[in-house]
């Protein structure tokens, strides 16, 4: 099984390089733009994966101020106005384009949790996320075998 | 002697008015909302000037069983589209269709809602499968399924609905010019759900047919459909709107 230490080296690359395409993609700064607070995207370990992996997003006005992953058990830099869960496998999936974030979301298969009147409010930012993480080096999310994404 | 269900001086006609004022209250209604991606381009070419296509946004097809209302039990199909008036999104109301009078002309003459008469169907659940068909003048001009998945939608419906303004058009004729309107006012309306069952859900297929008495089929033909959609029975209040 592959624990949260095997998997922080590769997190830490794809925050970074993922941080750094938000901040170069025009369209998710027209789209952020208003924004001010975190945002807490919750990867469920499924597959060969045992630990969860969440990544706190920094953001303001569609820049990227910083992303941190964080340790299992460790608490946020500060309370995000919106959390989003899914398994690691379905975060692979709308990673490489192969599903909308929209429709995970609608399908229940993502779970938003926080303020839904910001997340109508930004929905084409949500795409722009997805749209940059293509940008980053996504090793972490093909390196291990996610099964079929159940737990 | 005779009872008469009557509205005074609120809808015409005065001493025996079609409809009564808001609000409007909908038990036990079941829907099937289907978010859907119009073309790029497509939506600046129908909304008033006064408002911004949200592109990649969340446009909509919404098509709903009212067996209980205020206005007595109809069924009524809208077909929205994600927009920003001032820099607010909202879902621009460019068509809705209804199957009864009172809804008709309650929803065109209070809050200037684009609607027409329509024979909407919607399916039970069959098979986990929801069915919605618009034929209007004989044309079937939109045919929608959905096939529901077995966990509630990740985003609550009810907050997504309340958080989605309703914006219209509002036109009045004049009975004496016909080069511009006697009224012309852009109106918001908020929905409110009390959601009893909730299930998430993709778009199978989404058929539009060419009808010289619709525009939908231009909107809606190139749209991509896999954006999710969500099955939905709760009750609905329908309040009085404002004018923007």
């Amino acid at each position: 099984m592959v624990k949260f230490a095997d998997l922080k080296e590769d997190a830490d690359r794809f925050a970074a390089e993922f941080c750094k395409a938000l901040n170069e993609n025009p369209d998710y700064e027209a789209a952020g733009k208003g924004w001010k607070g975190a945002l807490l995207l919750v990867m469920k370990a499924c597959g060969e994966i045992e630990d969860d992996l969440r990544a706190f997003m920094d953001l303001e006005e569609g820049k990227c101020k910083g992303i941190t992953i964080l340790a299992p058990g460790e608490d946020p830099p500060f309370e995000p106005i919106m959390t989003i869960t899914g398994s690691m496998y379905l975060w692979r999936q709308i990673a490489f384009k192969e599903k909308d974030p929209i429709q995970s979301l609608m399908s229940g298969e993502l779970i938003l949790e926080g303020d839904t009147a910001l997340a109508m409010r930004y929905a084409r930012a949500t795409m722009e996320l997805a749209n940059s993480a293509e940008k980053a080096d996504r090793t972490i999310l093909t390196k291990y075998d996610l099964g079929t994404g159940e737990e | 002697m005779n009872e008469y269900k009557r509205q005074i001086n609120y809808s015409m006609p005065h001493q025996c008015g079609l409809y009564p004022p808001p609000p409007y209250i909908y038990h036990n209604m079941r829907a099937i909302l289907a978010v859907i991606q119009c073309k790029p381009g497509i939506k600046e070419k129908y909304l008033p000037p006064e408002f911004e296509p949200i592109e990649y946004g969340i446009d909509v097809i919404f098509i709903v069983e009212y067996p209980e209302s205020s206005l007595g039990p109809y069924n009524e199909s809208l077909i929205l589209l994600h927009c920003s008036y001032k820099g607010n999104p909202g879902a621009f109301v460019l068509n809705i269709y209804v199957d009864s009078e009172e809804a008709l002309t309650a929803g065109r003459e209070v809050y200037g809602y684009p609607k027409k008469m329509c024979d909407i169907k919607l399916s039970p659940i069959r098979n986990n499968k929801i069915r919605g068909t618009l034929t209007r003048k004989g044309i079937t001009f939109l045919d929608i399924e959905v096939e529901l998945t077995n966990k509630p939608p990740g985003m609550n419906p009810a907050d997504m609905i309340a958080n989605m303004p309703l914006y219209n058009l509002k036109l009045i004729p004049d009975v004496a010019d016909n080069s511009k309107p006697a009224l012309r006012q852009l109106t918001e309306t908020i929905l409110s759900w009390n959601v009893h069952r909730q299930i998430g859900a993709k778009t199978n297929y989404l058929k539009t047919k060419y009808s010289e008495f619709d525009i939908c089929h231009e909107v809606l033909k190139d749209a991509n459909i896999n954006r999710g959609a969500f099955y939905v029975e709760c009750d609905q209040t329908l309040p009085n709107g404002r004018v923007l």
